[in-house]
């Protein structure tokens, strides 16, 4: 049987509006692939809401994908409350999970910490990361969804990896092709960042796939 | 390296000269105006900023990007930033919308979104540079 998973959306936080339309893409994806899917968004995306959910092992939680503000030690959710936070969750939450955090910083500190405590994988962001325009914004959510839209469909970490590569790179191009380089510079600048399994060890398995 | 032609001696540089203007006229139609008028390096002595037009003219001795000090590369990012159009704008989840006047600010100050700003600069130079190139060795 498909594990499930916990969707976890800041949907208060304005920067990310642009991300809903990709998010639901996906969510939809999972549903047809027999996943279950626990959306927590608005003022559920609280650590009093998701940390039960992650952790209890009848839920049977097998990734967490989140989008929301970030810093180098915590995600944030509903109102910039810390969901997660170094030394403030318990390894339950993300035991055997892979874990996907779209926002800022997290893969600093959270994401190696993340997988120090038992997820199998973590994908997220070191830095950092910014737009010139709601181009670009989309741009950066639409290579970003590549990395769930691959495990969903069975692939491995290496894999997602690949194909969030392979999709920042067909935009930049098509950003530079359109005379957008600005855009393409920030776009750049977020691939940079990108934090995987291929990326290091310390963001945990390459061959970490989705049950 | 500066190149052969500028080894040319003056009498057998007349057709070489004639080139040269003639390069200085044909546009870098892959790299905007506005974007040749805008610092992209210093001088070769460091005294001063050059433009893209400058770094990409081998006639102009200049440094690159990659020769440059911290503190250049923050001069260049903020001189950049400054000399922005007015829409000028970068969104930065969880510190708002940058705009010209904080960018510079952020910039000098080596703020942490400064040295995002600074990081994206370089990043449009490096990107412009070689653009610029390119249509050099395109136009020969």
């Amino acid at each position: 049987m498909s594990g499930t998973v916990l969707a976890i959306e800041a949907t208060d936080q304005p920067e990310f509006a642009g991300a809903w339309q990709y998010r639901n893409g996906v969510i939809t994806l999972l549903n047809q692939q027999g996943y279950g899917v626990t959306v927590e968004d608005g003022t559920n995306a609280v650590s009093e809401v998701v940390s039960p959910i992650a952790a209890d092992p009848t839920q049977n939680i097998t990734f967490i994908s989140g989008v929301g503000h970030g810093t180098a030690n915590s995600f944030l959710g509903f109102a910039r409350q810390p969901v997660f936070q170094i030394n403030q969750y318990d390894p339950e939450v993300v035991e055997n999970k892979i874990i996907h955090l779209t926002s800022c910083d997290t893969g600093d500190s959270l994401g190696p910490d993340f997988v120090q405590n038992g997820c199998i994988a973590f994908f997220g962001y070191s830095s950092l990361v910014s737009w010139n325009d709601d181009t670009t914004a989309a741009g950066w959510f639409e290579c970003d969804a590549a990395i769930d839209v691959v495990l969903a469909n069975g692939g491995s970490a290496q894999d997602a990896h690949g194909a969030a590569v392979k999709a920042f790179s067909d935009k930049i191009n098509a950003l530079r092709n359109a005379n957008n380089g600005a855009g393409a510079d920030c776009l750049e600048a977020i691939l940079s960042c990108l934090c995987s399994p291929v990326i290091d060890p310390k963001y945990g398995r390459t061959d970490a796939t989705l049950t | 390296m500066p190149r052969s032609k500028k080894k040319a001696t003056p009498a057998k540089s007349a057709a070489l000269v004639a080139r040269s203007a003639q390069e200085a006229a044909t546009p870098i139609v892959a790299v905007g105006k506005s974007e040749l008028d805008l610092p992209a390096g210093f001088t070769a002595d460091g005294s001063c900023m050059a433009t893209l037009r400058e770094v990409l003219d081998p006639k102009v001795p200049t440094r690159a990007l990659r020769q440059l000090s911290e503190d250049h590369r923050f001069d260049l990012a903020a001189k950049r930033i400054e000399m922005s159009p007015e829409t000028f704008r970068l969104v930065i989840p969880g510190h708002g919308t940058i705009d010209k006047v904080r960018g510079v600010a952020e910039v000098r100050d080596r703020s942490r979104i400064g040295r995002h700003l600074a990081e994206l600069q370089c990043l449009a130079i490096n990107r412009a540079t070689k653009l610029g190139k390119l249509a050099r060795r395109q136009e020969r």
